[in-house]
């Protein structure tokens, strides 16, 4: 018989929550599952949309970035060069701009049902997962027709990509939160990001930058992820240690959202 | 285990800050404590739930009944007390909660099942009793925004039954959806009943569930203040809300000419013909106080004058406050070419109207029955009732009925 003591201070620990949110894992993927066909399914273009989407973007960004304004990517292709950038930052942008309203969005469900709220951020990984799928089928084939080759390190491409999702929750995690007290951060948090591409090494490597305003890169977690993944497809040098510091404050980030989170989780309701 | 509590409330208290968006700002919020007002939601509720046994939560608008279900549901935190809570809680603050309607039937049970923490090994070993239960297999493939509304619910209560929890909470869900809808939902409920499942349903409406419930409890601002049988508790609950709107309603005892001229509304051509309803009052004869007691005679007085050239009919039509047909009465009246002045008294002897909340209507038809004019709604009166000799909130009305009790004794003079 399961017993249960509902008082004001929600004395969890953060194993059980952990653990309460795997439990709930099914309604998060019920959710993506839910969000990917109202996105794909139902429509015309179906999932091509997003492949057109990189492809469009890739187009736009080669005819600024590598015909015009001709930036140096060493011996790679600027489409082959870019592409990675491009579709890392698509599921950042992604990330971040979904999880941000979901608390808001989903008041119906919060007001009527308990579960762990992280959890409703934690659905937005799998839609976002399938766009990067696809961005990343179009990279294979730039990649085969300029004729690159493949290195052993594509292994190492998982570890990006969760490190990339950690980057993308987390983020998405704080605003979230931070939206219920401050209504219109989910609308700022996408002119940031729209911005924040630009200091990011998307278009352009990051060794391009002059090492006095490096660290500006190195603040970013992002830029990390990019450099890190092109070293890996590429099988070029890895980059310099100092993108390990925004890593590092990620992590930190992650982990205080998880736990703040877990705080406030049972105020939520009063709060939207 | 059978016996034993299910729910043991105690002390339960829920404070709400006012929220004041125009001068509240970003610190305030972050600090509630510091800024605003506060109002109890709920105050020290001390309550102890049977295990199996079915609790009717009542009270007017406000009373703290969905906050005390979303306290225990864990949607909202307690601001003091406890709540200690024996077995698998499912709660249904809506019907369908989650539902995608662009998913199909088969797919909404999976993410039903898991908003209600089912896992997918659970699901699939119900899920033939869930779809048996739902009772349209061939629809189970199509998407859920192309169901009836019953079709919807019962999905939804199949699935809610299936999970097979110890508590069940249900949130005003038969206050959504037509007569029909509600009729359904009940039966579900009864169902579940069967299981010997605990239940606690919050509704406005108590008449439509007290043959449910074990127990009622009535709230008022935040505080418990009945607990005990159905019966009871309703009466308990419109004495309190009748006592309330007493000074609001007592005035509508008389209406006059100008109310009832803009209340007038003419269904066909009068052809010459006239009718003006000049005054309405409803009062007890025999005493002159505002109140109206049941269980005295009660006089409507009308006042009106007329010109027709054909027999027509006076219509009083009594009902709830929701609407429903409770009583008609009617006075024939005569031709007349010149303009009549009636007055006209229909006596209800004592205890005809049982203590509830009547809205009055007065139409006029033609000997065949067709409306011609219709004053609707002309006031709301809340009947009261001093005396415990019937049960008062036993139906609206009360019919003279005949008991013929005859008794057959055995040999041994033992009743049997």
């Amino acid at each position: 018989m399961e017993h249960k003591l509902i008082s004001p201070k929600n004395k969890i620990s953060l194993h059980s929550y952990l653990r309460l949110i795997w439990d709930y894992r099914y309604f998060s993927h019920s959710l993506a599952v839910g969000e990917i066909k109202n996105k794909h399914a139902r429509t015309f273009t179906g999932l091509f949309l997003s492949v057109i989407q990189s492809l469009i973007g890739l187009a736009v960004y080669w005819l600024i970035f590598g015909i015009a304004i001709k930036i140096n990517t060493g011996d790679i292709p600027y489409p082959v060069f870019a592409l990675p950038g491009i579709i890392v930052w698509q599921y950042f942008s992604y990330l971040v701009g979904n999880s941000s309203g979901v608390l808001t969005n989903s008041e119906h469900l919060i007001n009527k049902l308990y579960f762990p709220r992280i959890n409703l951020t934690l659905a937005k990984i799998l839609p976002g997962l399938l766009d990067f799928g696809s961005g990343f089928l179009v990279f294979l084939v730039i990649f085969l027709i300029f004729g690159v080759s493949f290195s052993i390190t594509w292994l190492a491409i998982p570890l990006v990509v969760i490190v990339l999702i950690v980057c993308g929750l987390t983020l998405g995690l704080w605003t979230s939160i931070l939206s219920l007290y401050v209504r219109d951060l989910s609308q700022i948090i996408i002119q940031v990001t729209n911005f924040l591409i630009f200091v990011t090494p998307v278009f352009y490597p990051g060794t391009i930058v002059p090492g006095n305003f490096r660290f500006i890169l190195y603040l970013n977690p992002v830029a990390g992820v990019i450099e890190y993944f092109r070293a890996i497809l590429f099988g070029s040098t890895l980059p310099d240690n100092g993108y390990l510091i925004g890593f590092a404050i990620i992590s930190v980030l992650f982990v205080s959202a998880v736990i703040v989170y877990k705080r406030i989780e049972k105020q939520i309701t009063d709060l939207l | 285990m059978k016996s034993g509590k299910a729910i043991i409330i105690k002390g339960l208290s829920k404070e709400y800050y006012k929220k004041d968006s125009s001068t509240s700002g970003f610190f305030d919020k972050l600090r509630p404590n510091k800024s605003g007002q506060s109002f109890f939601a709920l105050k020290d509720i001390n309550l102890e739930i049977n295990r199996g046994e079915v609790i009717g939560i009542i009270g007017s608008n406000g009373a703290g009944k969905s906050t005390l279900l979303k306290i225990l549901a864990e949607v909202t935190p307690p601001t003091s007390g406890s709540v200690e809570v024996f077995g698998k809680v499912a709660s249904i603050l809506e019907i369908g909660i989650g539902f995608q309607p662009e998913l199909s039937g088969y797919e909404n049970i999976f993410l039903s099942g898991k908003l209600y923490g089912l896992t997918k090994k659970q699901i699939i070993s119900k899920l033939d009793k869930i779809i048996e239960m739902f009772g349209f297999p061939d629809f189970i493939n199509t998407e859920v925004k192309h169901y009836s509304s019953g079709m919807y619910m019962r999905l939804a209560f199949s699935i809610i039954i299936n999970i097979e929890a110890d508590i069940y909470l249900f949130d005003e869900i038969l206050s959504v959806g037509d007569s029909v809808f509600q009729g359904r939902a009940l039966k579900e409920i009864e169902k579940l009943r069967e299981t010997s499942a605990t239940i606690c349903i919050v509704t406005h409406t108590p008449k439509i569930i007290y043959h449910l419930c074990d127990r009622m409890i009535l709230l008022d601002k935040g505080s418990l203040i009945f607990n005990e049988d159905p019966n009871s508790t309703i009466i308990e609950y419109q004495k309190a809300s009748s006592l309330k709107q007493s000074e609001v309603i007592s005035k509508n005892n008389f209406v006059d000419v100008n109310t009832l001229s803009n209340l007038k509304r003419c269904f066909i051509d009068l052809n010459g013909a006239s009718f003006d309803l000049l005054n309405f009052k409803i009062y007890n004869p025999d005493h002159n106080e505002e109140k109206i007691c049941g269980d005295k005679e009660i006089t409507v007085e009308l006042n009106f004058s007329y010109i027709s050239s054909q027999d027509f009919r006076l219509i009083l039509l009594i009902q709830d406050q929701y609407g429903t047909a409770i009583v008609t009465h009617f006075a024939e009246i005569e031709k007349s070419q010149v303009k009549n002045d009636v007055n006209l008294l229909m006596i209800f002897p004592e205890n005809s109207l049982n203590a509830s909340r009547f809205v009055f209507d007065v139409l006029i038809s033609d000997t065949n029955n067709k409306i011609i004019i219709g004053y609707r709604n002309i006031t709301k009166v809340d009947i009261t009732n001093d005396t415990n000799k019937i049960s008062r909130f036993m139906g609206y009305v009360n019919i003279p009925v005949k008991n013929i009790v005859s008794v057959n004794k055995n040999k041994n003079g033992n009743t049997i």
